[in-house]
Parts: C-alpha cells; sequence; structure tokens
C-alpha cells in the first residue's frame, strides 16, 4: 500500500501526485523530487553498462527512515514513482511490481483517451479510481480506533445483553419459572 | 479467416482486435470527408487538409507510442525504435511488416512498403498517381506520433512512384 504515487513527464515535471492526505503532502512532493536525480542516474548506468537491454522496473531508488521510494520508466520515459511506508514489512517485490504494472496500464489508458492533451495534468476520474486502490486509506480518527482489548470487553458487553435479552426471552417463553434468583443466573451458561 | 489474423498479431495479452478492414474503411472516409467540403481548394486549402489528417495520424501514434511497447524493454538506440516501428507498429496497424528499411546511419531513415495496405485497392501502376498522397498524410503523422512518445523528434515525409508501393522517409531532428 503506497503512502504516495507521482506520475512524472519526461520533462520532468508531475503529471499527477497525490499522497495521503494526513501527511505533509510538501514532504512527500520533495521526497518525488529529490528521487528524479535516483531516476536519471539509474537510466544512465544502464545504458552505459553493456546489459541487452533495460528493465522497465527500477526498484528500490532509496530507502530513508520511514520510507522507501520505487521508481518505474515507460519507454516514453515517463516515470513512476511510489514511496511507501518502511514499516510496512510484508510488501514483496512483487506486489510493488504488480503496482507500476497497473498504473502503467491506466496511463497507457490515458494517453488512449482522445479528451487528454499528451503533456497535460492527468485529470482521469478512472485513473483516480485506480490509485485510490493502491494507496493506504485514510487513518480512523482516535475516537472510533478499537484495540484488541477494548475489543474484548465490547464484545462480552454486548454478547452479554444479547444473552440478557435472550434469557428475558427465553423466561418468557417457558412462562414457568419467573423471574427468580439474582440477575446473574439469568446470563446464558457457558457450554464447557 | 482475417480476424483470426489480426488478433493473432496482438494476441500477446489475448485481446482480439477488428478487422483490419474496418479501418481502411474509415480511413477512406476521413480522406473523402475532409475533400468533400471543397472539391478544388486550391494549393493552401489542400495543404490544410493534409496537415488536419498529419494531426490526426500524430495524435494516434502518440497513444499507439505508449500503448504498443508494452513488456518490451527499453530502446537502446534510435535505430531499435526505428525497427520497432517498421515490425511492431506496421503489424499492428496494417497485419504486415515494412518491407524494407535503409539508413544513411546520419539520421535519416527510408522505409519502403511494396503494397501498402492503404493503396493497395486503388490502383496497381500509375493511375491515381496524383490522388495517392491524401492517403498518406494520416500515416506519416502516425509515424511522427509514434516516434515523438518514444522521444524521438522527426519529419516524415512519404511518395509514392508507383501505386501500390510507397516510400515514407524519416529525417530525425536534433537539435
Amino acid at each position: 500500500m503506497a503512502v504516495c504515487v507521482a506520475v512524472i513527464a519526461k520533462e520532468n515535471y508531475p503529471l499527477y501526485i497525490r499522497s495521503v492526505p494526513t501527511e505533509n503532502e510538501l514532504k512527500f512532493h520533495y521526497m518525488v523530487h529529490t528521487s528524479l536525480d535516483v531516476v536519471d542516474e539509474k537510466i544512465s548506468a544502464m545504458g552505459k553498462a553493456l546489459v541487452d537491454q533495460r528493465e522497465l522496473y527500477l526498484g528500490l531508488l532509496y530507502p530513508t527512515e520511514d520510507y522507501k521510494v520505487y521508481g518505474y520508466v515507460t519507454n516514453s520515459k515517463v516515470k513512476f514513482v511510489m514511496v511507501v511506508d518502511s514499516s510496512n514489512t510484508a510488501l514483496r517485490d512483487n506486489e510493488i511490481r504488480s503496482m507500476f504494472r497497473k498504473l502503467h496500464n491506466s496511463y497507457t489508458d490515458v494517453m488512449c483517451n482522445p479528451f487528454y492533451n499528451p503533456g497535460d495534468r492527468i485529470q482521469s476520474r478512472a485513473f483516480d479510481g485506480m490509485v485510490t486502490s493502491m494507496m493506504i486509506q485514510a487513518r480512523q480518527p482516535r475516537g472510533s480506533c478499537v484495540s484488541w482489548l477494548s475489543l474484548g470487553i465490547a464484545e462480552k458487553v454486548w454478547v452479554g445483553a444479547l444473552a440478557t435479552h435472550m434469557g428475558c426471552l427465553g423466561l418468557k417463553s417457558t412462562g414457568k419459572e419467573g423471574l427468580k434468583g439474582p440477575l446473574s443466573s439469568q446470563w446464558p451458561r457457558r457450554r464447557d | 479467416m482475417r480476424t483470426r489474423g489480426a488478433g493473432r498479431l496482438l494476441g500477446r495479452e489475448g485481446r482480439r482486435m477488428a478487422d483490419a478492414v474496418l479501418f481502411e474503411f474509415l480511413h477512406t472516409e476521413m480522406v473523402a470527408e475532409l475533400w468533400a467540403q471543397d472539391p478544388d481548394p486550391g494549393p493552401g486549402g489542400q495543404k490544410m487538409s493534409l496537415s488536419v489528417l498529419e494531426g490526426m495520424g500524430f495524435r494516434v501514434g502518440q497513444a499507439l507510442g505508449e500503448r504498443l511497447p508494452r513488456e518490451t524493454l527499453a530502446f537502446r538506440e534510435e535505430l531499435d525504435a526505428l525497427k520497432f516501428l517498421c515490425k511492431d507498429v506496421w503489424a499492428a496497424v496494417f497485419q504486415k511488416q515494412m518491407d524494407s528499411l535503409r539508413t544513411n546511419h546520419q539520421g535519416t531513415y527510408v522505409l519502403q512498403d511494396h503494397s501498402f495496405p492503404l493503396l493497395i485497392r486503388m490502383a496497381s501502376g500509375l493511375q491515381y498517381l496524383e490522388e495517392a498522397p491524401k492517403f498518406l498524410a494520416f500515416t506519416c503523422g502516425l509515424l511522427r506520433g509514434t516516434l515523438s512518445t518514444l522521444g524521438i523528434k522527426s519529419l516524415v515525409t512519404a511518395s509514392v512512384a508507383a501505386l501500390p508501393s510507397c516510400k515514407f522517409q524519416v529525417v530525425i531532428q536534433r537539435s
């Protein structure tokens, strides 16, 4: 799940840049900008080496303490830069590659749209939707943040309330016992 | 069957392309429509129509240049891009490859097609020679557009000596 996604034209200006809104966006813009140098370096380095042909996926460009930046260059020298959270260690190379492939496909669709002039900012809603699907969803506000422990308590309270309700119903249905004993006897017995 | 053949060429991703003849009809209509407005527009008007056609081809070429080289690895040099034009782009649009590619290694390339699909239905020989350039303008734009997406600025002109054989001359503009 990315934290920031950017599409840079071959003249090195952004066609599309979007980051998670809770963070300081300027920081991501700056990171993407500095990563362009690394991209250029990688392209020229691979060109000089007598490698048969350069791959489109550039891999990890540079890591910072909180984030990792990945790059991808198409044949038309359009660069895709993705910033992911370092703490998300479950993200594997394959997943990043597939995210870039999806980006490339969507960008190609944008290019083929006759209402899009190459070189303009990308305003396609379809593209927006695709990028939203690969970004981290906005974090829940503090109030509704539920931890494992609190869930346990809430669950118990819920179960208890429902059980009481069911217990009352049960008593009603039999109708013979009536409301006897202390309240605790109306909690359902655990099936052990 | 024609459709199966066309589909096989773009079949890398299993997608089937529509029958090639649809594009040929559309192209013929485009040219006819631009000339129908004013059958004898004079030299200025004719240039305008030709540049409209070329502009259309350019935009299509730009999109093609983005969509076609999908899994291909990056081009190392100009000649690779031209070869890509001759093989992949021609095969995708016209279901055949370019017949010959010559270069003077100084930025000029001549692409020759002995039986250009958009001209083949018109005549075989010298008949309709004056009408032929109109039918090549779109394709010139297509080539120029594809090259521009690949990062190469160029000037493309076409010439016909005898239908249906035609030559496209690509001159790379180095600033």
